[in-house]
C-alpha cells in the first residue's frame, strides 16, 4: 500500500483537499482513516502545524486603525501621475461598496472628496512649479497651506513603485484592461466639471488668478491631462527652460564608466552640524530644493519608523526626470542641531529600481539649513555634484 | 466579475496588514502599504482581487526592502537617541513582545523565500489555489511546501531561542 506524503497530510489538516481532484481527496481521507502509520504521521504533523501557528501568532501586528473604505475609494480617484477611475468605474465600485454593507456613502461627500483629490494633484504640480519658479527668481504664487497639506496626504503613495510592481504581474499581462487603464489617464465628461470646481476651491487660498471660478487646469498653466501634474510642459511654461537646459547638459555630457568599488572605497565624508530649524513633522512644503526645469515625476512623504520623537523625522523625496530616460531622486531629511551627519559621495550597484537604465546608483549629500539634501541617481560623481548644485541654487 | 469591495475591505485588508507586517516589520508602514495596495486594486479592478492584493503587496514590500538597504548604505545618518520614543503600554511587556517578535523575525528570515512566502500567505488566509497561483507552483505542491516551511520555522525558532538564552 502506498502511503500519502506529508504535503497531503498538511492539505488535509489545512482543510485544503477541496483543491485536489475528488478522487485524490478521497484517497487521502480513506488512507488516513485506515493506515496506522500515516495516522501517526498525521498526529506528528498536526503538532508541528500548531507549533508553527503559535510562532507566527507571536509576530502578529496587533490592532491597526485602518482608513475608512470611503477614504480609500476617494484615493482611488486621485489622478496624481497616473490613470484614474472613470465616473462609471467609480459608480460601480461604489455600488459594490454598498453591497458590502459598509456605511452608506453620501454622494455629496464624495463629490467634495473628488474635489479635494483633484486639488491635491494640481496642488502638487503647483508646488513643483512654485519651487522651480523661485529658483529662477520669477514671481511665484504662494501655495495655500490647505492645498499643501492635502497634497502631502496624497503624495504618500509610492506611485511609481506601485506601477512597477503591478506591471510585473501575470494577471495584468493577461487581464483585459479596463477603458481607464487601456486608454491612459482621462476623466469622463462629468468629472472635469468637478475638477474645475475643485480648482476654484483649492486655489482660493492665494494661488493663481483671483477670479478662478470655472478655471481650468490650462488656464492655470497646468496640463489638463491628469498625468501631467508635474511634467515638463508645465514646468517649461514658467520659464525654467535655461535651468532645464543646464540640467540636461549635465546629462548629455554622458555617463563616464565609473568604478563603483573605487568610489565606494573612497567616500569624501564630511561631518556637519546642522541647525534646528525644522524640528517638526515634515510636509511637502518643507522640500527646499528641486533641480529647476526637470519634470517632476513623483513626490513622496516618508515617515521614519523609530524616529527620535513622535511626529518627528521622515523625509520628502521628489523624483525628477533627466529627459534621457534616467530619473533622479532628491531627498530632504530634516535634522536637529544635535544630529551629526556623515555625507559625501557614494556609489554602488543596485537593481532596486528595476529598469536597466538605472542600475548604477550614486548618492551625494550635503548639509543644508534644517537638514540634509540627498541626491541619488544613475549618475557619475561630477553629474551628482552639478545637479545638486543646481538643486540648491548654487550658481 | 462583480467584486464585493466592502467585504474585501473587511476580510482581506487586516490579513494584508498582518502579511506585510511580517515583511517590513513596521506596523504603520504595513498599514500604509496595505492601503496603498487596496487603492491600487480599486483602480485596477483585477479578476481575483484577493490574490492580486497579496501578490502586489509582496512585490511592494520586497522593493521597499531593497530600497531601504540601498538608502541605508548610501547615507549614514547618526541620530542621537536621547529624545522621545516613549513605549506604549507596560515597558516590560513591550520589551518582551519586541524580543518575541525579533526571534520570530530571525526564524522567518532563516527560511527560503518560497517557503516563507507560502507560510505567510497561508497565515494571511489565502487558500491553496491562491497560494499556488502566487508562487507559480502546482496546487498539490502547496501542502509539501507548507510542510517543509513549518518544520523549518519551528526548528529555526528553537535555534533562535537557544541562542538568545546562551547570550543572556
Amino acid at each position: 500500500m502506498s502511503h500519502i506524503d506529508r504535503g497531503d497530510v498538511h492539505a488535509y489538516l489545512d482543510g485544503a483537499l477541496g483543491a485536489y481532484t475528488e478522487e485524490a481527496a478521497r484517497h487521502v481521507r480513506e488512507h488516513l482513516d485506515t493506515c496506522g502509520e500515516c495516522g501517526l504521521l498525521l498526529q506528528r504533523e498536526k503538532r508541528l502545524r500548531e507549533e508553527a501557528s503559535v510562532i507566527l501568532a507571536a509576530s502578529a501586528a496587533g490592532p491597526v486603525q485602518l482608513d475608512p473604505l470611503e477614504e480609500l475609494l476617494a484615493r482611488a480617484v486621485t489622478t496624481v501621475g497616473r490613470t484614474a477611475l472613470t465616473e462609471g468605474e467609480v459608480g460601480s465600485r461604489r455600488a459594490n461598496v454598498r453591497t458590502g454593507k459598509v456605511r452608506p456613502i453620501i454622494s455629496r461627500m464624495y463629490s467634495l472628496r473628488w474635489a479635494a483629490t483633484v486639488v491635491v494633484s494640481l496642488g502638487a504640480g503647483w508646488i513643483a512649479r512654485d519651487l522651480s519658479r523661485s529658483r529662477e527668481d520669477s514671481v511665484g504664487g504662494v501655495v495655500g497651506e490647505g492645498v499643501v497639506t492635502q497634497a502631502a496626504r496624497s503624495s504618500v503613495e509610492p506611485e511609481d513603485t506601485q506601477r512597477d510592481n503591478a506591471g510585473r504581474l501575470p494577471e495584468q499581462e493577461t487581464a483585459p484592461q479596463s477603458p481607464a487603464t487601456a486608454g491612459g489617464a482621462r476623466v469622463d465628461s462629468e468629472t472635469p466639471r468637478e475638477t474645475a470646481d475643485a480648482v476654484t476651491v483649492g486655489l482660493a487660498g492665494g494661488v493663481g488668478p483671483s477670479d478662478s471660478r470655472g478655471a481650468t487646469p490650462e488656464a492655470l498653466g497646468l496640463d489638463s491631462d491628469p498625468r501631467a501634474t508635474g511634467d515638463d510642459r508645465g514646468l517649461d511654461r514658467v520659464g525654467a527652460a535655461p535651468a532645464r537646459e543646464r540640467a540636461l547638459e549635465v546629462a548629455a555630457r554622458g555617463v563616464a564608466p565609473t568604478d563603483a568599488n573605487a568610489a565606494a572605497a573612497a567616500p569624501r565624508a564630511e561631518i556637519s552640524s546642522l541647525s534646528d530649524e525644522l524640528r517638526s513633522p515634515i510636509t511637502v512644503s518643507s522640500m527646499p530644493f528641486l533641480v529647476p526645469g526637470l519634470p517632476v515625476r513623483d513626490v513622496r512623504l516618508e515617515s521614519e519608523a523609530g524616529g527620535p520623537a513622535p511626529g518627528v523625522g521622515g523625509s520628502v523625496t521628489v523624483t525628477q526626470e533627466l529627459g534621457d530616460g534616467r530619473q533622479i531622486e532628491l531627498r530632504f531629511v530634516p535634522l536637529a542641531e544635535s544630529d551629526a551627519f556623515v555625507g559625501g559621495a557614494f556609489q554602488e550597484w543596485s537593481d532596486s529600481r528595476g529598469g536597466a537604465h538605472q542600475v548604477g546608483w550614486a548618492t551625494t549629500a550635503r548639509g543644508v539649513p534644517g537638514g540634509v539634501a540627498v541626491l541619488s541617481g544613475p549618475l557619475t560623481e561630477p553629474e551628482l555634484a552639478e545637479l545638486l548644485a543646481l538643486a540648491l541654487g548654487v550658481r | 466579475m462583480v467584486v464585493d469591495w466592502g467585504e474585501l475591505y473587511r476580510t482581506a485588508l487586516p490579513d494584508l496588514v498582518r502579511f506585510l507586517h511580517r515583511k517590513v516589520w513596521d506596523k504603520e508602514r504595513a498599514r500604509d502599504l496595505a492601503q496603498d495596495t487596496f487603492v491600487r486594486a480599486l483602480r485596477e479592478n483585477p479578476d481575483n482581487p484577493r490574490a492580486w492584493l497579496f501578490t502586489v503587496a509582496s512585490n511592494l514590500a520586497r522593493d521597499e526592502a531593497r530600497t531601504a538597504i540601498r538608502r541605508k548604505r548610501h547615507l549614514t545618518l547618526m541620530k542621537t537617541e536621547t529624545e522621545g520614543h516613549v513605549p506604549i503600554g507596560d515597558p516590560s511587556e513591550e520589551l518582551e513582545r519586541g524580543e518575541r517578535e525579533a526571534v520570530v523575525r530571525r526564524a522567518l528570515e532563516a527560511l527560503g523565500e518560497r517557503d516563507r512566502e507560502a507560510l505567510l500567505l497561508w497565515d494571511a488566509g489565502l487558500d491553496y489555489k491562491e497560494i499556488a497561483g502566487a508562487l507559480e507552483i502546482s496546487t498539490r505542491s502547496v501542502g509539501t511546501t507548507l510542510a517543509r516551511a513549518r518544520e523549518r520555522l519551528v526548528k529555526a525558532h528553537r535555534r533562535q531561542e537557544e541562542d538568545d538564552v546562551a547570550h543572556r
